[in-house]
């Protein structure tokens, strides 16, 4: 029952995306590194498609050099797309120049990894706070600005009286409550959020994360969560895309996805993540977990996993999988199918 | 008798203003021959300052006291190089970040025949041949071609694996592993933990395995001691401390981590407040201003540490069951 | 002051328990934070070198600016009666004077006052120049950089001794002239430094949280970028003045500094050497002023530096 329904939501024309990436790259020209070396082309975002739908957590996960921060960037126009299209709330983002761009600032923002170098060591909690507003809301009287920073400083935890403090005052907690005010004080619709919990503490991580959660049903914001931390994604999104060297290899619902994910990377990556319960652990200890993440800058033929899927065969090599619908999500695998009769065990 | 026993120990730092802050506080432990023993901790419990102390390798302005033996050999007032010699040869210590140990000019074998020939007396020859067969070992495939590279020129993971094989290369009792795959991806950690596990097995050596990670705690530890603020504030073996914990702060942190393999609805459940500010300890337990139980005497006198059942031992004057926590739905 | 609010924090939670006494915490006054300026001077305080060479440097410039009013004597005046006199208590000739009478006391403060203000200014005109250009270069990037810095390393290569002698002998002898000369070729150093600072400034994650909010590039700059070079940019300011101040007692040596009977350190040294045999006071005096200043400069640039750097926190 469960399971038809999601099938026919998927299927289904999904209502009109508030953020709708289609075949979106990003790619960087570096210099070689020798004499002789060209320059060479960093992949780093590569042909991914998604859509993000109103009030939806979407979150994003891969390994390091996956491409997921460069997306992230991409998505708010920190880093320039080489090609592909970008809509938000049906406008083409890439289309408009840096004075139209502005007032769409005010819809989408974004918080940082490392919330410490987020933060201007030389300003004041106030003036950090306070900056997007004044530079996106430039109408604003200085005491309403001055009043809805301390409004928000609250509402994240913070105590209005540690306005003047100075970012370094804080701990790594804290920041990330500043760079939390800070995104939202312009009110925006679009919080992504770039692995915002994966350099805090533990005794931490679930303070930031229940955060992020009342605010987003207080203030109808849609996130897009990136994090290489499954269990926290597991914990708060409600779609999951799984990134591996800038191309999407799956996407498909919270629940579908953890039941029975589709992907040999998407299995892999599960089968990897450490759990918190030495029964459940060491039974995970024997799966197999092979190679590490080829360079970016050399991407293997056809299927970019291939040189360390167990399941690779000719075919793969030879030619790139597409994305495509399957069973409630979408994947990019030649055997996606066979691999989902074999095995319909939970991983 | 254990490879190593902890006494007593306290390491202090003199700060720049003239005062001084405790970074541990009065820990004892031992380390058994070919066991894993977890250090779990947040920023500031001191779990990499108790190693460094007993390792003799404080920063200038730090100092351990108390009792370390290694092998019945007491070591803290060692001298540098009777320090060092020991270091090389019986005791190793793998870092989070490889590169602060490894020298980015020198090439990864020179690097390694060198430990072999200081502390072995080898030739170059034989050296190499022992090395090539360290870096097998650890599973680098093509390990002869491997040798003559820079550090710069390997992965994160694979840097890590040098590291252990350049570690191991001596077959030291006690290896000391601070965080080491906390840069590194989840794929990766899991093999790096696969291969310590299996060095362990095969050369029976005691590891010390720092981490704030709980879940590489399960997987890889057979007994864990839980830090906070300078102190041990639990410890058990592994599957007592996560089925059977007894401890508020490890209440705490078992119950507010998400799960991968299974979802959770609703809020977590969180501990309160911020980690400890070493410069300014409570008088009391550390942990007291963020406990959900504390007690008018936990702000003023340090709970010991007294065993609740067999090898488990915690610090808490909490007399009554946990669970008070306010849960995940 | 900073000690008792830390531990509030630290127990205080966002709970409904802690709700009431969060609201009476809001309610008071707003704690005033300890700026990183604020951290660095409680660390230069610590320093006694650079506290004090800074106390010797300010009786120095403020003995330079004020004395030579209530002075009895003035610079140019010469006193045919007391030719090359040794320094005396009788007659308020402290220092001695010189082969024309003139007193040495006086001139070593007039030399002092030139010698820190041809430092001082000349520094102003290459923090001027280099700040700007090394910011834009660094902040802008691209061909324009490349640009930039290509024409700093062609100015690298002029040699800039006989380019300032060919200056002062093309132009006379102008104070002014000699300002900008020096300054024109010392940017070249601060604008390099300031380059590299901004690149790495550029990919810090708060600049980005800037332009996500909205900031503009000329807001950046001036409200990211150049706060924080402020710190390297004092730092290397105290360390370019003593070597200005030497450069130009060089060119005051080989008698290309300021037009008599006005005069620098540097003039005075050179005045001194040529009777050194005779009334080695009139070297030594102007020597000693001109080593304290440098060596002043030196030693407060050093604990600059370190109270600065953020690794010691």
């Amino acid at each position: 029952m469960n399971a038809l329904r999601e099938m026919s939501e998927a299927s289904a024309p999904r209502a009109p995306a508030l953020l709708e990436v289609d075949d979106l790259a990003v790619h960087f020209h570096v210099p070689g590194s020798g004499w002789k070396e060209r320059k060479r082309v960093l992949r780093a975002v590569d042909g991914v498609s998604f859509g993000v739908a109103e009030r939806e957590t979407l979150g994003i996960v891969g390994e390091s050099g996956c491409g997921k921060s460069t997306l992230a960037r991409a998505l708010l126009r920190l880093v320039p797309a080489t090609s592909g299209h970008l809509h938000y709330a049906g406008r083409d983002l890439l289309a408009l120049d840096a004075k139209s761009l502005r007032p769409l600032r005010r819809e989408m923002q974004i918080i940082f990894q490392d919330p410490l170098a987020a933060l201007d060591p030389r300003m004041t909690v106030g003036q950090i706070i306070g900056e997007p507003l004044r530079a996106l809301r430039p109408e604003l009287p200085r005491a309403e600005r001055h009043a809805r920073v301390l409004a928000m400083m609250q509402r994240v935890g913070l105590l209005p009286n540690q306005v003047n403090r100075y970012a370094h005052e804080f701990s790594g907690g804290q920041a990330q409550r500043i760079g939390i005010a800070r995104a939202l004080a312009v009110e925006p619709r679009l919080l992504v959020c770039d692995e915002p919990v994966s350099s805090l503490d533990v005794s931490i991580k679930s303070q930031v994360i229940n955060l992020l959660q009342e605010l987003k049903a207080e203030r109808a914001l849609t996130l897009v969560f990136i994090a290489h931390d499954l269990a926290s994604v597991r914990h708060i999104a409600q779609r999951v895309l799984v990134l591996y060297l800038g191309r999407v290899v799956e996407i498909a619902s919270r629940d579908a996805i953890f039941a029975r994910p589709m992907h040999p990377y998407t299995r892999m990556l599960f089968a990897a993540a450490p759990i918190p319960d030495p029964d459940a652990a060491r039974r995970m200890r024997d799966a197999p977990v092979r190679g590490e993440i080829p360079s970016p800058f050399n991407p293997p033929s056809g299927c970019a996993f291939r040189t360390r899927c167990a399941f690779a065969v000719e075919r793969c090599s030879a030619e790139r999988p597409l994305l495509r619908d399957l069973s409630g999500g979408q994947v990019a695998c030649h055997r996606a199918e066979e691999l989902l009769d074999q095995a319909r065990v939970p991983v | 008798m254990p490879v190593l026993e902890v006494r007593n120990l306290s390491v202090r730092f003199a700060t720049v203003s003239g005062g001084t802050v405790s970074a541990v506080n009065d820990i004892s432990l031992s380390v058994e021959r070919g066991e894993v023993l977890g250090i779990v901790g947040e920023s500031g419990s001191g779990k990499s300052q108790t190693w460094l102390g007993v390792m003799g390798l404080l920063a200038r302005n730090g100092r351990a006291e108390g009792s370390a033996r290694f092998d019945g050999r007491e070591l803290l007032g060692l001298s540098h190089g009777a320090l060092n010699e020991l270091r090389g040869a019986r005791m190793g210590m793998i870092f989070q970040d490889p590169m602060t140990a490894l020298n980015p000019f020198l090439s990864v074998g020179r690097q390694m025949t060198e430990v072999l020939q200081r502390h072995r007396g080898m030739d170059r020859r034989a050296a190499e041949r022992e090395c090539i067969a360290a870096l097998e070992m650890v599973h680098i495939t093509d390990a002869p071609r491997r040798l003559a590279m820079h550090p710069h020129e390997f992965s994160g993971g694979m840097r890590q694996r040098v590291m252990i094989a350049m570690t191991m290369l001596t077959r030291p009792d006690l290896l000391i592993c601070d965080e080491p795959t906390t840069f590194l991806d989840v794929t990766v950690q899991r093999q790096i933990l696969a291969l310590l596990d299996e060095l362990r097995q095969r050369f029976n050596t005691a590891i010390v395995f720092i981490t704030h990670d709980l879940g590489v705690i399960a997987e890889i530890a057979d007994r864990v001691i839980v830090m906070y603020g300078g102190r041990v504030m639990e410890q058990a073996d592994v599957h007592t401390l996560f089925a059977d914990y007894r401890h508020p702060y490890t209440e705490g942190l078992l119950r507010s981590v998400p799960r991968p393999d299974v979802t959770s609805h609703g809020k977590l459940a969180t501990i309160a407040g911020n980690p400890p500010d070493l410069a300014h300890l409570p008088a009391g337990c550390p942990f007291a201003p963020r406990c959900v139980y504390r007690e008018p005497r936990c702000e003023t006198q340090m709970p010991e540490l007294l065993d609740v059942g067999p090898a488990h031992w915690r610090a808490c004057h909490h007399v009554g069951a946990l669970g008070k926590l306010e849960t995940a739905a | 002051m900073s000690g008792a609010p830390r531990r509030e924090w630290f127990n205080w939670y966002p709970g409904r328990s802690a709700a009431a006494r969060a609201r009476a915490l809001a309610e008071s006054e707003a704690v005033r934070g300890r700026s990183l300026w604020q951290d660095a001077w409680a660390r230069l305080r610590r320093n006694r070198a650079a506290m004090v060479s800074l106390v010797v440097l300010g009786i120095i410039t403020v003995g330079c600016i004020v004395l030579p009013w209530v002075w009895p004597y003035s610079y140019a005046q010469p006193d045919w009666n007391l030719l090359d006199h040794g320094p005396t208590l009788a007659g308020m000739h402290w220092f001695g004077t010189d082969g024309l009478g003139r007193d040495l006391f006086v001139r070593v403060l007039y030399g002092c006052r030139i010698s820190l203000m041809v430092g001082v200014v000349a520094t102003l005109v290459t923090l001027l120049i280099g700040v700007t250009w090394g910011a834009i270069a660094g902040y802008v990037g691209g061909w324009l950089d490349g640009l930039m810095m290509r024409t700093v390393d062609v100015l690298y290569s002029v040699p800039f001794i006989p380019f300032v002698i060919v200056l002062i002998v093309l132009f006379g002898r102008n104070i002014f002239l000699m300002f900008a000369a020096i300054g024109a070729v010392s940017w070249l150093d601060i604008a390099r430094i300031v380059r590299g600072q901004t690149l790495s400034l550029k990919q810090k994650e708060f600049i980005e949280a800037a332009r996500a909010g909205g900031v503009g590039n000329a807001s950046i700059i001036r409200r990211h970028i150049v706060p924080n070079l402020i710190g390297i940019v004092i730092v290397y300011v105290t360390l370019t003045i003593p070597t200005i101040i030497l450069f130009e007692a060089f060119l005051s040596f080989l008698g290309l500094g300021v037009q008599a009977p006005m005069t620098s350190l540097g003039g005075l040294v050179s005045d001194g050497a040529n009777v050194l045999q005779s009334y080695p006071y009139q070297l030594i005096i102007p020597s000693i002023f001109l080593a304290v200043i440098v060596y002043c400069f030196n030693f407060i640039g050093d604990g600059l530096r370190d109270a600065l750097d953020p690794k010691d926190r």
